[in-house]
């Protein structure tokens, strides 16, 4: 580092501790879902931050609480290279999950970057609502999603999310991890 | 829990007009990094990455942007450094999520938002082919110069 910027590093802004590391889940062996439970209500807002790969051509999904009914929403903006066009929109309003992006590129090695902030998560009078920014590239393709997505089950606290492939396997060295973030 | 976390590792403030600027001795003590850069460009240009001094065609990175027209996108493979930033001639904020950076068993992603004020909005993301741990992070301009007093924050961010 440069002196400059050793100088301006000594006056950068302290932590302010309204970001915290919840838990994480890293596999060890190929898995069909992960899932984080006993979410604790002491947050504002979720972030999920994940590195992730899986062993078929598939998209990756998320529930809230174990509803497995139609009660989610998506709508997007992707893009990328395999598509016939290379920039269009997806949308879904009466699902069982939220679509959160494509890992058809995703294998052992081309790893998808995913953050998702799940907003005003323990707000028992509104709806949630989530927003994606995903992508992974490998070889000559890949593909990248901006993701919105809506929970409109009466409206509950969520205590846990599964997030899944809709068919086989996240891939090892996979890793999701959740933080709170105090509002 | 880990605990708090977010933390600003190092902040650099442009003294003068500069085509590049290295983070140098990243700690690898975090999971993920996130790069907030607040920055103007003489130039309307990409600010390219590349990591730990390599130079070689080790990068691939994707964009899509929107300006009220056309939605566009580009797929770059094999070049020798990787877009993060759009800046133009007037201010802007970006922020460049580089994701588990130091894990050495996997490859090096990023995703990344820029809103060049005035141009457009859009993202990008891509990849270093590479497992090493990010130790150094060097930022550069296609064309022209960063812009006097334009900063970048790096923090890190540690999973439980």
């Amino acid at each position: 580092m440069s002196r400059l910027g050793i100088y301006a590093s000594q006056n950068y802004p302290r932590v302010t501790n309204s970001y915290e590391s919840i838990q994480t889940v890293t596999l060890s062996s190929n898995q069909p879902s992960i899932t984080f439970s006993s979410i604790p209500s002491t947050f504002k807002h979720l972030q999920i931050r994940a590195v992730s790969a899986g062993d078929t051509n598939t998209n990756v999904r998320l529930r809230f609480n174990g509803d497995t009914a139609s009660n989610y929403a998506t709508h997007g903006i992707q893009a990328g290279a395999g598509y016939g066009t290379s920039v269009y929109t997806n949308s879904s309003t009466s699902a069982s999950s939220i679509m959160l992006f494509d890992q058809q590129l995703g294998n052992s090695t081309n790893f998808n970057a995913t953050v998702t902030d799940v907003l005003d998560y323990t707000s028992t009078s509104k709806n949630k609502t989530i927003r994606t920014l995903n992508g992974v590239k490998g070889g000559t393709g890949g593909f990248m999603y901006f993701q919105s997505g809506l929970w409109f089950k009466t409206p509950e606290a969520v205590t846990s999310i599964t997030i899944y492939p809709f068919t086989g396997n996240f891939y090892t060295y996979t890793t999701f991890a959740l933080y709170g973030i105090k509002g | 829990m880990a605990g708090s976390t977010y933390t600003p590792i190092a902040t650099y403030t442009v003294p003068s007009a500069q085509a590049n600027y290295t983070f140098t001795s990243i700690p690898a003590t975090y999971t993920d990094l996130v790069l907030i850069s607040n920055i103007a460009t003489s130039a309307s240009t990409g600010v390219s990455v590349q990591f730990n001094g390599d130079t070689a065609s080790n990068y691939q990175f994707m964009y899509t942007f929107g300006d009220g027209t056309t939605p566009q996108f580009g797929n770059v493979t094999s070049t020798s450094q990787a877009d993060v930033i759009y800046s133009n001639t007037t201010i802007s904020t970006q922020i460049t999520n580089f994701m588990s950076y130091s894990n050495t068993s996997v490859r090096k992603t990023y995703v990344s938002r820029f809103n060049p004020t005035t141009q457009f909005t859009g993202f990008y993301s891509g990849e270093w082919a590479s497992t090493a741990a990010i130790s150094s992070i060097k930022l550069f301009t296609g064309s022209g110069t960063i812009s006097t007093g334009s900063t970048f924050t790096l923090y890190g961010i540690a999973a439980a």
